[in-house]
């Protein structure tokens, strides 16, 4: 009897202990909760308006909540008090996006909410809104059943498509910043929805409907942007963390054709070029692969010189895009690729003894950029 | 008396109750400390860890059957060392039992239960570790043994899923100029180890066979910090040493980012929960040893036999009046979130680290240097 008493005294100790599926104060059911899955944050004279959308759903379309505050917390706390859901559910927050405002003046404040939230998660990926504000894109992104959460989980999949380098997270943000002094921030840009609307009579070939897609990375120096990659020289940066995911590449051929290829694989090497104990400059050779997607009004290339012309061209352009990219990092001093982590790693030893801050010496490295690149066939024509 | 349980079962219950310090302590200290070498501090408390390995099966061979450590300190500290001794080892662990409670719900609190007050949960435990002290010692080292397979299956898991995350420039180059800083953080997994394996050694009492306690202590200690080198491996390995500085508890911060085949994430509250059971172990150990203590200075003469657990003789009201005292004093402990912190960094390590190096090879000290016929005391004559 004693016995039993016991266990029983456990169970219910255990039951109370079980956080969100025990018994407990804040116990709710599923049915009242609205699962947030997109946060944004924008910047406000003294405050912030932050932005919430859950998932579209089929009854009710797609809730979209938006409040200003004098902090995060205190934007929140308006939602909450103001809206009409029972429950507001912050633990599956998926994506934040911050305004470009929001992210030019700092985006500390939201780093450090994101740690001390115990809703929130680190490997959140963040993004900046190009040229406009997270309330816009959260508020005006989607259409019917389809909200700012349905696209963004597209989005996500298509810059994991990209290279894996391309989702940044609130971690490894926060983990550059602390290292390297500047990070990288996905960036995006709100467009004209693409889906032709079709109805009984009537069919339109664009909508009025707003989407939003990838469109390169941003520097964040300090957590303050600072400038924005363009698509192409994203490109770069996949080959410089060597992560590179697939990408077009809009070429000429030698007969003065579009010609457009599909990065599909490579990888880079960065070397140090060391002067006795002085960081000289950066080697940096990049190895690509790449197939024809389109030749211009033909089917085929015509002999091995057609191929080594468009190999060329694409070692061009690919070194081309690694300078720009080099270049930013060099003219904001902004470590943003983390290269004094590949010069430690290259020669612990003499980093330590560089004497300087590597950022300092940024401006004054020297480049060689090597690329080598091949044609692969990844199709039934040659 | 009868001879209660084996030293592997023994062992087990060292590696549960450790797991509690470890996940507190281990990662963010040593990122802080060691920077992106933190990951190697286990390692470098290797040689520390089992030079207390040596020491304290030296300590423990001094031990006569039917003892247990309180008794074993009682004796050698003598008639002038002995008593004093006894007292501040018994205040000791009610302390640290009061610490791990308090410590214990503010891990709750801050990871699933926000704006709770952990006063409901610091008393919830202490009751529970209460019943468990009441009951014998081989209750709580069956327990470490049935326990150990599940918390370690956990764990590896998480950090097996961890490791697919991790990124190698967040451990590596280690080199040279990492060994001071390796230095100065290798007392934290020397405190872990250390402070788990005296906690398992005061219930070296009960043990069967007692003859080959350094391999097992020195193997034990191997694999601990092992495990703990593992563990801030992969916390390092993901967020990096600057951010895991900064977080206060890493690992479940950790926990809460992974995601499993794609489908299952949010696991943080399950696995949170799993962690009382160290808790739950550590704090009913150290009610254990300290009441026992208690019972000794008292004239009584405590026993590890079952009895009832409302069975007030021999002193045993000594047990509820130390459960009481440990649940009340997590109740003051640390009231403020800096005040826990320094506990949990500055005071509790400190603290945990002169019992092992300081307060014990000072006994030992004084046991020497006795005279073999002046012990005479409870313990040694009840046997």
């Amino acid at each position: 009897m004693r016995k039993a008493l016991i266990t029983l005294l456990c169970a219910a100790e255990l039951l109370l202990f079980t956080g969100k599926t025990g018994l407990r104060h804040n116990y709710r059911e599923v049915e009242q909760l609205l699962v947030i899955q997109t946060m944004g944050l924008d910047a406000l004279r003294g405050g912030v308006t932050l932005s919430l959308a859950a998932a579209g759903e089929e009854d009710r379309g797609v809730a979209r909540m938006r409040a200003d505050g004098i902090s995060i917390s205190a934007a929140m706390d308006r939602i909450r008090g103001y809206s009409y859901e029972e429950e507001l559910f912050c633990p599956h927050i998926g994506q934040l996006l911050l305004g470009e405002k929001a992210a030019e003046q700092g985006i500390e404040s939201a780093l450090a909410y994101i740690s001390r939230s115990p809703d929130l998660r680190l490997d959140m990926p963040l993004f900046v809104v190009r040229g406009g504000t997270a309330a816009d894109a959260l508020m005006n992104v989607g259409t019917g059943e389809k909200g700012i959460s349905d696209v963004m989980q597209i989005v996500e999949q298509d810059v994991k498509r990209r290279g894996e380098s391309g989702l940044t997270t609130a971690a490894q943000i926060l983990r550059d910043t602390a290292r390297c002094g500047s990070a990288l921030i996905c960036a995006l840009n709100p467009g004209p929805a693409a889906e032709t609307l079709s109805g009984a009579d009537e069919q339109k070939e664009a909508s009025d409907d707003l989407s939003i897609a990838p469109l390169g990375y941003a520097i964040l120096r300090e957590g303050r942007l600072c400038r924005y990659l363009t698509e192409e020289q994203g490109i770069a940066v996949g080959f410089l963390k060597n992560r590179v995911g697939r990408s077009t590449v809009q070429l000429r051929d030698s007969h003065g054709n579009n010609a457009v290829l599909e990065l599909n694989g490579g990888s880079c090497r960065i070397r140090p070029l060391w002067e006795g104990d002085v960081l000289r400059g950066l080697e940096i050779h990049a190895d690509a692969r790449a197939s024809i997607l389109e030749l211009g009004g033909r089917s085929a290339l015509k002999g091995a010189q057609d191929a080594d012309y468009l190999t060329a061209q694409l070692e061009a352009r690919l070194a081309r895009y690694l300078s720009e990219a080099l270049q930013a990092s060099k003219d904001l001093k902004a470590d943003y690729l983390c290269l004094a982590e590949q010069v430690e790693r290259a020669d612990p030893k003499a980093y330590r003894a560089l004497g300087r801050d590597f950022v300092d010496l940024l401006p004054e490295l020297e480049l060689e950029i090597t690329v080598s690149a091949r044609l692969n066939q990844m199709s039934d024509m040659m | 008396m009868r001879e209660q349980y084996n030293m592997r079962q023994l062992l087990s219950l060292g590696t549960v109750i450790a797991l509690t310090p470890a996940l507190r302590l281990f990662p963010a200290r040593a990122a802080q400390l060691a920077g992106r070498a933190g990951w190697l501090a286990g390692l470098a408390a290797l040689p520390l860890a089992l030079g207390w390995a040596w020491a304290m099966a030296r300590f423990l061979e001094a031990m006569q059957p039917g003892e247990q450590l309180p008794d074993l300190l009682l004796r050698l500290g003598g008639k002038g060392f002995g008593r004093p001794a006894l007292c501040v080892f018994a205040l000791w662990c009610l302390v640290y039992a009061g610490f791990v409670l308090r410590s214990g719900a503010d891990r709750l609190v801050g990871t699933i239960y926000p704006g709770a007050s952990p006063w409901l949960l610091s008393q919830l435990m202490g009751l529970t570790a209460l019943m468990a002290a009441l009951s014998t010692p081989r209750s709580l080292v069956r327990m470490g043994r049935m326990l150990l397979g599940l918390l370690l299956g956990v764990l590896l898991a998480l950090l097996t899923a961890a490791f697919f995350s991790a990124a190698p420039d967040n451990l590596l180059p280690v080199g040279q100029p990492d060994l001071w800083p390796l230095i100065k953080a290798a007392p934290i997994p020397l405190d872990i180890v250390s402070g788990a394996g005296t906690a398992l050694c005061m219930l070296a009492g009960g043990l069967k066979d007692r003859s080959r306690l350094f391999p097992a202590l020195g193997l034990w200690s191997a694999g601990l910090c092992a495990l703990l080198s593992l563990l801030s491996a992969a916390v390092i390995g993901v967020f990096g040493d600057a951010l895991t500085a900064q977080l206060a508890r890493p690992f479940f911060v950790l926990v809460r980012t992974l995601t499993f085949f794609r489908t299952l994430e949010r696991v943080e509250a399950l696995v949170v929960m799993l962690w009382i059971f160290p808790d739950f172990l550590i704090t009913a150990l150290f009610l254990w040893a300290g009441q026992y203590s208690l019972r000794l200075l008292c004239g009584y003469r405590p026993d590890t036999a079952q009895h009832a657990r409302l069975d007030m003789g021999e002193g045993r009201f000594l047990i509820w009046v130390c459960g009481a005292a440990a649940t009340v004093l997590s109740l003051f402990l640390g009231r403020e979130p800096a005040a826990l912190e320094r506990w949990s960094a500055a005071f509790i390590p400190a603290g945990n680290l002169c019992m092992v190096f300081v307060f014990l090879p000072l006994v030992y000290l004084a046991g020497r240097r006795q005279k073999p016929d002046s012990g005479g005391t409870p313990s040694a004559s009840r046997s």
